[in-house]
């Protein structure tokens, strides 16, 4: 079943498992873990419908996602070790201070 | 911990290296191949490595071995990129994703790692509906996946596609590459202004604490 | 492999000419970052190399704008490939609205060097240059959100508005309520950016392109499946989070209080702004899939403004009120989205389309007034409690007047812009609804909306003029420039509704009409050479 629906079930599966982590965890890391999860699916995704479609937009919109993947784990990690130094905990259900 | 830096560090260099040696002498499979025993079985192996890796990065409560999932998925994900021709971007993933991203997220549980901070957020009943909405959304979006008729081409012969990518990104994709660069500059600044601690009141932030 | 070389394309200056005041941007951001290091790390420099930099480019689109007028549309694309950029009317307009609100935040926030309280106006001093880099680039990303059709692109400048601005809630890394912020505004962009994600990989699966016009082709041409129509919503996702609207708001109220108001005010204008533009563009080049989508953003408009009208009644922080207040609004202007829809194909001005560029400069004016006038008491007091806003009127008459100026203008009340607004908002609802009866409900909404919202604007009027405190407040003396700004804001909101409101309607009218008679064909036609 290496065609194209075994890769789209995969993404989504991948896709899935990193919302349900996003979702579920509170450590900030486990949360960032699961976002980059979340964007293999979607890289999953492009990369095999390029290689049905037999054409490069799928595989360089997918190089795209990655620098974006790691930009948004540079920025999660700087925001963690910020978050820590002032609560002392990765814990995200530990600000909840703003509400109303 | 040290150790399981040192081993996770020199996992990412080694990965690295084999990606990249793989990626240049890899031949490009032929298309018509994609129903050969050895592929489905390459497939099936790599995408159940993804997935347990995946499912136990959400049940883990252990950080590292966390971490450690997500850099064996990353592998796994980089296989089937070979698999699907796509060697450049297999080797990326492996250099800057495995061998980077990773090292610089170890370094954040190094970093912010403490006891008794992993709980679940969900509890009890809360679990089970969020399970079963869960499952039945994803149920739905797989329908949705196989049902379509995704528009597919005829098989034909393969560019080498490391070459023909490279080309394509200084072409075609020439303007969305340099806005790309203007967001790496502008973050790379954002972020390393968010952990730096500033000179004067480090001793305050300390004091901060709660 | 030889044929690398030979076949690397560089933009021609002709084409890049066209796109001016984003290379000008991304000067300013290089020079930002630069001038620093030549002539030392000095607040006012930094904001100055900023504001001149944000003049000039302007002044860059005022020129573009020109040249849109005589030659109708351009894109930047490699040869024979649809455009990656694109600089039309509609693409002016928004440049030089986010640019315009680009000054005045920056000059607001060189106010708030010396309006604050020496201690915090050090801190936010020591780090101007990282404050205008992050500044600039969502800026920057916002102005390629209006002027793209391409999903990488789109994408792209999605990231590059949103990513800056998570950094920027934070800003003030000594409070931790704008690390909080930070924090939720992350969390909620990372998992739309993934779905967003998701949805856009699904509509190249479907259509096997990036282009939004070749879709929208492929589309009408019946080819839309289950598969794209996810697609398709996974990408309003994204959208919907940068305009706040109703199942994505939940990052406003919150980043608007844990952020500085400096932060809050920009993103309280731009980032919608760009989103909406983003929306019309893609709703435009989706024209004909009318009337799906137009349901489906009448009824998230309607949501939008209701839910956040309820919601504001109980909030006790100015700046909270405020985001309620600009997710309202954001309803409002998805209205005009809601009666574009189904009349895409017109080639005379639309009405809806310069409904909602008009309701744009107005909100612009309001909101920063509003926001401003918040910034004086901020900077004073040290917070924007409601209470800190009792007595304003005897404490500040200068800064109490203009700000309930914009707050009634916020409201839509006859002699100021706000009340032309609405006016022609209900206008354009009123003539689509000549067609679709279903946007009588639209225009039931838009009124009955406004009745709700005057109490909350009330409230804060009410505790500025007539609310008796039996500890008399000491007066305050808010800062000079910002009551300037205030005040002008006030001028100008009153000139809209009077004097100048034909003017207004004709400028509004002028973008509204070239926006569709000028589609992408002639804008991918004009640049083969």
């Amino acid at each position: 079943m290496a065609n194209l629906h075994g890769y789209l079930l995969l993404g989504a599966m991948l896709f899935g498992l990193g919302l349900v982590g996003f979702l579920a965890r509170r450590n900030l890391i486990v949360i960032f873990l699961s976002a980059e999860l979340m964007l293999q699916g979607v890289v999953l995704n492009l990369v095999g419908f390029g290689r049905f479609h037999r054409d490069l937009d799928g595989q360089a919109f997918a190089g795209f996602i990655l620098v974006i993947a790691a930009v948004e784990a540079g920025l999660g990690l700087a925001l963690a070790v910020l978050l820590l130094r002032r609560k002392g905990t990765p814990d995200v259900e530990a600000w909840r201070a703003l509400r109303g | 911990m040290r150790h399981a830096l040192r081993w996770i560090v020199m996992a990412g260099v080694w990965s690295a290296l084999a990606g990249t040696a793989w990626g240049a002498e890899a031949p490009v499979p032929p298309a018509e191949s994609s129903s050969t025993i050895l592929e489905a079985i390459a497939f099936y192996a790599m995408a159940a490595v993804a997935l347990l890796s995946g499912l136990a990065i959400l049940v883990s409560r252990n950080l590292v071995r966390n971490v450690v999932c997500l850099l064996a998925a990353l592998g796994a994900v980089a296989g089937l990129y070979f698999l699907l021709a796509a060697n450049l971007l297999g080797a990326i993933q492996l250099i800057v994703y495995a061998g980077g991203t990773l090292v610089l997220i170890t370094f954040g549980v190094m970093l912010t790692s403490r006891p008794g901070s992993d709980r679940q957020l969900v509890r009890g009943w809360e679990r089970i509906a969020g399970g079963v909405v869960c499952v039945t959304l994803f149920i739905g979006l797989c329908m949705v996946l196989l049902c379509t008729e995704w528009a597919t081409v005829a098989a034909s012969a393969e560019p080498t596609t490391v070459a023909a990518v490279g080309r394509a990104l200084l072409t075609d994709y020439l303007v969305p590459f340099e806005l790309a660069s203007v967001l790496l500059l502008v973050m790379l600044i954002g972020a390393a202004y968010l952990v730096r601690r500033d000179g004067e009141s480090g001793a305050e932030d300390d004091a901060d604490r709660c | 492999m030889t044929e690398l070389t030979t076949e690397f394309w560089f933009p021609p200056a002709g084409q890049l000419g066209w796109f001016a005041p984003e290379l000008a941007l991304i000067a300013t951001i290089v020079a930002v970052v630069a001038v620093p290091i030549i002539l030392g790390r000095r607040a006012r420099l930094s904001a100055c190399v900023a504001l001149l930099g944000v003049v000039a480019a302007l002044l860059l689109t005022g020129d573009v704008g020109r040249r849109v007028a005589e030659e109708a549309a351009a894109g930047l694309a490699p040869p024979g490939a649809p455009p990656m950029l694109i600089a039309d009317n509609f693409a002016v307009f928004f440049k030089a609205f986010l640019l315009l609100f680009l000054t005045l935040v920056t000059v607001l926030w060189l106010f708030g060097l010396t309006g604050r309280r020496p201690a915090l106006a050090r801190r936010f001093a020591a780090h101007s240059v990282e404050f205008f880099v992050l500044l600039l680039g969502s800026a920057l990303g916002m102005m390629v959100m209006v002027s793209t059709l391409n999903l990488l692109m789109i994408i792209l400048a999605i990231e590059l508005a949103s990513l800056p601005s998570y950094a920027l809630a934070g800003y003030d890394k000594r409070d931790p309520a704008g690390a909080e912020a930070s924090l939720k505004y992350v969390l909620f962009g990372a998992v739309t950016a993934a779905i967003t994600l998701y949805g856009v990989s699904l509509l190249y699966g479907a259509f096997g392109t990036l282009d939004i016009p070749t879709i929208a082709a492929a589309m009408a041409g019946g080819g839309a499946g289950v598969g794209a129509a996810l697609g398709l919503l996974g990408l309003c996702v994204g959208i919907g989070f940068k305009i706040s609207a109703v199942p994505f708001h939940f990052w406003c109220p919150d980043v608007f209080e844990g952020a500085t108001i400096e932060v809050a005010t920009w993103l309280s204008v731009a980032s919608k702004a760009a989103g909406l533009g983003l929306l019309l563009r893609v709703v435009t080049a989706m024209g004909s899939l009318d009337d799906a989508l137009a349901i489906t953003v009448g009824i998230v408009a309607t949501a939008t403004c209701t839910l956040a009208n309820f919601a504001a009644y109980r909030q006790q922080n100015v700046k909270r009120i405020l985001a309620y207040s600009s997710i309202a609004h954001a309803g409002y202007m998805l209205m005009a989205a809601a009666v574009f829809v189904p009349a895409a194909s017109e080639a005379e001005p639309n009405l809806a389309a310069s409904a909602l560029l008009l309701y744009l400069l107005t909100y612009l004016f309001m909101n920063f007034g509003v926001f401003a006038a918040t910034a004086c008491v901020e900077w004073e007091t040290g917070s924007s409690a409601l209470s800190n806003f009792i007595g304003l009127g005897r404490r500040a008459p200068w800064l109490a007047v203009p700000m309930a100026v914009c707050l009634l203008s916020l409201v839509g009340l006859p002699p100021l812009g706000g009340f032309l607004a609405k006016w022609w908002l209900l206008v354009a609802l009123g003539s689509g609804a000549a067609e679709h009866d279903r946007l009588w409900g639209l225009v039931l909404v838009l009124v009955l909306n406004t009745l709700f919202s005057l109490y909350y604007y009330l409230r804060i009027i009410y505790m500025m003029f007539l609310r008796t405190e039996w500890s008399r407040p000491a007066p305050l003396a808010p800062h000079v420039g910002g009551l300037v700004l205030v005040n002008a804001c006030a001028v100008v909101l009153l000139l809209f509704g009077t004097l100048g409101a034909r003017a207004v309607k004709l400028l509004a009218d002028e973008y509204a009409v070239h926006l569709y008679a000028a589609p992408l064909a002639r804008a991918a036609a004009a640049l083969v050479p």
